[in-house]
């Protein structure tokens, strides 16, 4: 799968491609972790060409957030696709995951 | 025995790379039949979360395993059904996850059964020749009794 990565000041933005799966996730969690490790504290997932994401890919974000709030840090979401935010209401993740209708609304929340 | 017509039949390896060829067939039916979008989802993404289950945890051997996925498109639902040898598995009876809970105690497990079953209209688990067979299915009509 396709994972761009964009910086807007200290914030890292990251934009999957296509379907967060089974089989895609894990290369969503060998981009992601990494990152994290290397000391990004402020992290955007920006899930506009997003199409699909299963369990598997919920997985992966939750143990970003944890990873991130362990050492200050934050994620939060932005342009999710109707299904996408369906799935995140059901999972119980809109909840706990600040959700952004567009990038730059999320950008403004996080620089203030 | 059951002798119910199916639509189409798939029968893949308990491989994880075979779950595209799955999703393909199901986008393939739903255009042949004008499936809305949010129902081909829901198919897509049940039948991910279990067919992944199966093949992750199902099997007390390394070998190879057949899993029967049978289609049909009836009575305005779309149905689908998972046919396999793993160990005995009722995905209605496992326990829901906490989604409620916070960040720090959200559970990593569950949550495929969790979207599964809150996303699909129907589900039914019988155990049969040493099989487990799962059907469930998603209305794809539009209720005009609203």
């Amino acid at each position: 799968m396709e994972i761009t990565q964009t910086k807007h000041g200290d914030i890292l933005v990251i934009g999957p491609k296509g379907k967060l799966d089974a089989n895609t996730s894990k290369m969503f969690e060998d981009c992601l972790i990494p990152l994290i490790d290397q000391g990004h504290k402020k992290i955007l997932a920006d899930f506009a060409q997003l199409d699909y994401i299963s369990s598997a890919g919920l997985r992966v974000l939750l143990l970003a957030a944890r990873k991130l709030s362990e050492g200050g840090g934050k994620i939060a979401l932005c342009s999710l696709k109707p299904s996408i935010k369906t799935v995140f209401d059901i999972a119980g993740f809109s909840t706990v995951f600040p959700i952004f209708a567009t990038q730059q609304d999320a950008i403004t929340d996080f620089t203030k | 025995m059951t002798a119910t017509k199916k639509l189409v039949s798939l029968v893949i390896k308990n491989d994880l790379a075979e779950l595209a060829r799955v999703s393909e067939l199901v986008e393939d039916i739903g255009q042949k039949h004008g499936v809305p979008a949010e129902a081909l989802y829901a198919v897509n993404l049940a039948l991910e979360e279990i067919l992944a289950n199966v093949i992750s945890y199902g099997y007390a051997d390394q070998g190879e395993h057949q899993i029967i996925v049978r289609f049909d498109v009836e009575a305005g639902d779309f149905v689908v059904e998972i046919e396999d040898d793993a160990r005995p598995f009722n995905p209605l009876a496992a326990a829901a996850p906490k989604v409620e809970a916070p960040l720090a105690e959200k559970p990593l497990g569950g949550l495929g059964l969790h979207l599964t079953r809150t996303m699909m209209d129907g589900m039914a688990y019988r155990r049969e020749r040493e099989k487990n067979i799962l059907t469930m299915r998603k209305k794809i009509a539009i209720d005009h009794k609203g």
